[in-house]
């Protein structure tokens, strides 16, 4: 099936370094990814694992006066990386939308509603405002706003929490973009709506056959929504695969580590699994070996690798490191060395 | 919408009454009475004990009040002890002149801070930027009156390029030559101001600006493809200028404020002169006319901003 | 299954009305019901969840128990004891014995306080100790939640949210509280943090014998750390019971459509769990009428097992279950 999806967007060897006092320290290292058209890949990670970095990266949204990246993001056979602005602007809005994670910031709380989603279509489209005004109210038809013509000339501040959300998908969906990227859209919104907000992009990946980048800190919402999930960790991809090879065989420590500190359904309240340790911060990250190692410090040296490599362990799933191989959890008889 | 401008200044009433009544307790305090000025040394206690009579002033204090709110709104504000002239006469003949000079400087520091402001929020962190901040920060901490006095004695006795006194040449003839001569006499003057008032405006601007480039719609405009150049002319001018504009009315005060050293300065026969003028000389019954101006003003220009803002802001269009 | 241990706090028909003014003279012209007659019993040692989401009343309810918020009418008994009126709890020391655990422990630690004076404070407060007792205290406290003496002099940003929040719960736990309302305690946390917190607030209800009043909006997390839960909805509780009752024979329809709106991580039955999603939702909008009153409110609860209440209509008890 993976065949029949066409490459959209390739990145390679991806690296974003952010400057604190004098220095640049790396964000996301060596990121390899490929986003098909006709599919919802996740990128999920905790905060700080560089998730939403890699987005704005891509879309060029980093102030370049405390960042550098070096790498490419293919998009169709344009690399979008150090692209000069008025080049960008022929890509963002028009084939990639992207989706923020508060609603409400996102709007420009001076302008009404339709003024800013009308913005996408001046942009990119030689529409006359009369025709506009009929895209944009027919846009938030399809994102499921009951009464559109109302809406149309609504403050943001007028609006709940979902309605924003929605809100902020009619902008990005409004030139049918072939990518869209989506930053935590459904933080910030409560679960009721979370819901509605996954099957209307769910909806709208399959109607006009795009991809889309789901970036999430949530595994159920993963788990929901995801054909293929990146599982990141200190600015690196870890593990990658499709949404039953993480879920239902996770190789890499971390990916395993996680789903056991969730709290599962029909938990009956024993201790849930803690990692030890914790993410080291940006300038104290080290520049080489298996970032995640501190973590779980009973695994011997000799497991890891020097400079961590991506394995595929089956057909299009990958792990960072060796590590995975011997992979014990101290309850199931992994051994504590050193110290 | 006009609903809530019609709250706004119903609001207003009580405020009005307050002062009112303080300034007349005010008025009340002060030492002499009205006929201070009009007795002569044959006057005997007895006239003058007439006089307080037919003139109601030894009512009780309510009535007093009463008919001093009575005089107030037909424009009789009692007469000067000084130029023995009615208040009303005088003050107008003044305000007019502190109208012109204040609104001068108001569109100067306007003219100057907005695009500073603008500028150094847009190059933050770049030479431009620290040019603006350190200019800002000279004209913040020196003290007013030095820069005017300084201003003064440069621009006016040094160099000899703008008039020091006075708000009109006496040779000037014609309306048009009054009017050069006019502007001609304010320039000095409002442009001192100006430069003194442009700090306040263009750090707040600067930093509206910053704020407003950082936050999430301007991202989330990048993201439509919007050019950098359009997000600021659409997005960030608005949202950085609304605490300026709601800002505008209250600045009210600090004009009047700046108007007591600019015109004693200056000798520009405007209101803060004449206040000054009221104190040294003990006028009494001006300076209780200029106090409930100057408090009426203030009530006004807070009016203004609150207005100003519900009309700019959608957020505070409260039904 | 009745529960046998005694009761330590218990609200009854709890009100909290919020007046919203408009009209020309900015009168009183309607209120926001946010808490709209609630009543819960927390037994000792017990973590009672109050599920809801953003609007329900739920943290409402539990500002007005620490004493954060008025409330507008109903009662409270700690213990027994009437403590609804506020002269009535400083005589029993109720201040003291019930703590809080805020969301955002960035928010509710002072930045420019050391870790010692913000877990001392209660202390200070509450008990009078001398210098070496209270920092032999302090020293226990933090050894509890798992930091060390070297953390005394810290500040709060020299902490990861992890450890701001276990400070958080330190000085909750500081003045010995028999009851702590946690609310949201872990929805600004990351996954591994959140399990390391979790964990603690098991250790120390073990520990201590602490009562819970678990506010939070998220299922998975309130299914594992409460035995009675009660679902809040539009200022009003809809459905209570033990866990099992809610999340095995949910009866109201807003705990149904909540239950099936969480993500589950089960990538094997993704289909038939968006599906029953769908069903549910579409059940919800058809049937809504019948289990909210003509002004949007949720119907009075009635009683439909020893443990287990719900605001449903009397028919969807006998057809249903």
């Amino acid at each position: 099936m993976d065949a029949l999806r066409s490459s959209l967007l390739k990145i390679e060897n991806l690296n974003t370094y952010f400057k604190i006092g004098a220095n640049f320290y790396s964000a996301i290292r060596n990121v390899d990814l490929n986003v098909n058209r006709d599919e919802i890949l996740a990128v999920v990670g905790e905060s700080g694992c560089g998730k939403s970095t890699l987005a704005q990266t891509v879309m060029g949204l980093l102030n370049p006066k405390d960042s550098k990246v070096s790498g490419t993001a293919d998009f169709e056979g344009t690399d979008l990386i150090n692209l000069k602005e008025a080049e960008l602007n022929k890509f963002r809005g028009l084939k990639i939308g992207m989706i923020f994670q508060d609603p409400l910031s996102a709007l420009d709380p001076l302008k009404r509603i339709g003024e800013q989603v009308a913005e996408t279509l001046v942009y990119h489209t030689n529409d006359n405002a009369e025709t506009r005004k009929k895209r944009v109210i027919s846009l938030l038809d399809q994102v499921g706003i009951h009464n559109p013509e109302l809406i149309f000339h609504e403050f943001p501040h007028q609006l709940s929490g979902g309605m924003r959300q929605r809100v902020v998908i009619a902008m990005a969906i409004a030139c049918e973009p072939d990518l869209i990227i989506a930053d935590e859209p459904t933080t910030a919104l409560d679960v009721t709506i979370q819901a509605q907000i996954l099957d209307l992009l769910k909806d709208i990946q399959v109607r006009n056959h795009c991809g889309i980048v789901l970036i999430t800190h949530d595994l159920g919402v993963v788990a929901e929504t995801a054909d293929r999930v990146a599982v990141m960790y200190a600015g690196q991809i870890v593990e990658l695969g499709t949404a039953k090879q993480v879920f239902n065989t996770p190789k890499h420590p971390y990916t395993r580590s996680l789903l056991r500190a969730m709290p599962q359904k029909g938990s009956n309240g024993d201790d849930l699994y803690v990692i030890q340790g914790s993410v080291p911060s940006l300038v104290k990250m080290p520049d080489h070996g298996d970032l995640f190692a501190p973590r779980i410090p009973w695994v011997k040296d000799e497991e890891h690798e020097e400079n961590p490599s991506m394995h595929e362990v089956e057909d299009g799933h990958f792990v960072r490191c060796t590590c995975y191989q011997n992979f014990q959890f101290p309850d199931e008889g992994g051994q504590t060395y050193g110290e | 919408m006009w609903k809530t401008i019609l709250r706004r200044v119903l609001i207003m009433i009580p405020e009005l009454i307050i002062l009112s009544v303080l300034v007349f307790i005010l008025s009340k305090q002060l030492p002499g009475d009205p006929f201070t000025g009009s007795i002569n040394p044959k006057s005997s206690p007895g006239q003058l004990h007439h006089l307080m009579q037919i003139n109601g002033l030894y009512d009780p204090w309510y009535q007093q009040y009463w008919n001093w709110v009575i005089h107030l709104f037909h424009g009789d504000l009692g007469n000067s002890y000084e130029y023995q002239e009615p208040v009303s006469a005088i003050i107008a003949s003044r305000a007019i002149n502190t109208f012109w000079l204040s609104l001068v400087t108001m569109i100067m520091t306007y003219v100057i801070g907005i695009p500073l402001g603008l500028y150094a929020g847009r190059h933050e962190g770049k030479l431009q930027d620290t040019l603006v901040r350190i200019y800002s920060y000279v004209t913040m901490s020196v003290p007013f009156f030095v820069v005017l006095v300084l201003g003064c004695w440069i621009f006016g006795y040094d160099l000899s390029w703008f008039p020091t006194t006075g708000s009109v040449s006496p040779q000037a003839s014609g309306f048009f030559g009054v009017f050069i001569s006019r502007v001609y006499h304010m320039i000095l003057p409002a442009t001192l101001g100006a430069l003194f008032a442009t700090s306040g405006i263009t750090q707040y601007l600067r930093s509206g600006v910053i704020d407003a480039r950082n936050s999430n719609y301007v991202k989330t405009a990048q993201a439509k493809g919007v050019s950098m150049d359009d997000i600021y002319q659409h997005h960030i001018l608005r949202n950085a200028l609304l605490p300026i504009a709601a800002f505008a009315g209250y600045s009210i005060t600090g004009l009047l404020g700046g108007s007591l050293f600019t015109e004693q300065i200056f000798s520009y026969p405007g209101m803060g002169l004449l206040f000054l003028n009221a104190v040294n000389f003990r006028d009494y019954t001006v300076m209780t006319a200029l106090v409930l101006l100057y408090g009426l003003l203030s009530l006004l220009g807070t009016l203004l901003s609150d207005i100003a803002l519900s009309v700019i802001d959608p957020r505070i269009r409260v039904e | 299954m009745a529960n046998e241990k005694p009761v330590i706090l218990e609200v009854k028909n709890l009100k909290v009305h919020f007046p919203i003014r408009g009209g020309f003279w900015n009168r009183v012209v309607d209120n926001v019901k946010a808490v709209d007659g609630v009543s819960l019993k927390i037994h000792r040692g017990d973590t009672y969840g109050l599920i809801g989401e953003s609007g329900s009343g739920k943290s409402t309810t539990g500002k007005v128990i620490v004493g954060l918020q008025e409330s507008t009418s109903g009662k409270m008994f700690y213990q027994g004891l009437d403590v609804t009126d506020k002269k009535a709890r400083k005589k029993i020391n109720y201040n003291r014995e019930i703590q809080m655990i805020f969301q955002d422990p960035e928010l509710s630690l002072n930045p420019e306080k050391r870790i010692y004076d913000i877990i001392a404070e209660p202390l200070r407060n509450f008990e009078k100790l001398s210098k070496e007792k209270e920092k032999m205290r302090v020293i226990n406290l933090l050894d509890i939640v798992g930091l060390g003496p070297d953390s005394l002099y810290k500040y709060p940003h020299q902490f990861s949210g992890g450890q701001r929040q276990r400070i958080g719960v330190a000085r909750a736990v500081a003045t010995n509280p028999k009851l702590i309302v946690a609310d949201e305690p872990v929805s600004a946390l990351d996954l591994s943090v959140q399990a390391q917190v979790l964990n603690f607030m098991k250790k120390i209800q073990k520990e201590f014998n602490i009562s819970y009043l678990f506010i939070s909006h998220d299922l998975g997390v309130v299914q594992h750390m409460c035995n009675h839960i009660a679902i809040m909805n539009r200022g009003r509780i809809v459905e209570v019971g033990t866990k099992d009752d809610i999340y095995n024979h949910p009866l109201h329809i807003y705990t149904k459509r909540l239950l099936a709106s969480i993500p589950e991580a089960d990538v094997n039955n993704r289909e038939a769990h968006r599906q029953n999603r769908i069903e549910v939702e579409k059940f919800f909008e058809d049937n809504k009428k019948d289990y909210y009153d003509e002004n949007g409110a949720p119907l009075p609860l009635i009683q439909v097992s020893e443990t287990h209440l719900a605001a449903v209509p009397e028919s969807a008890v006998r057809g249903d279950d």
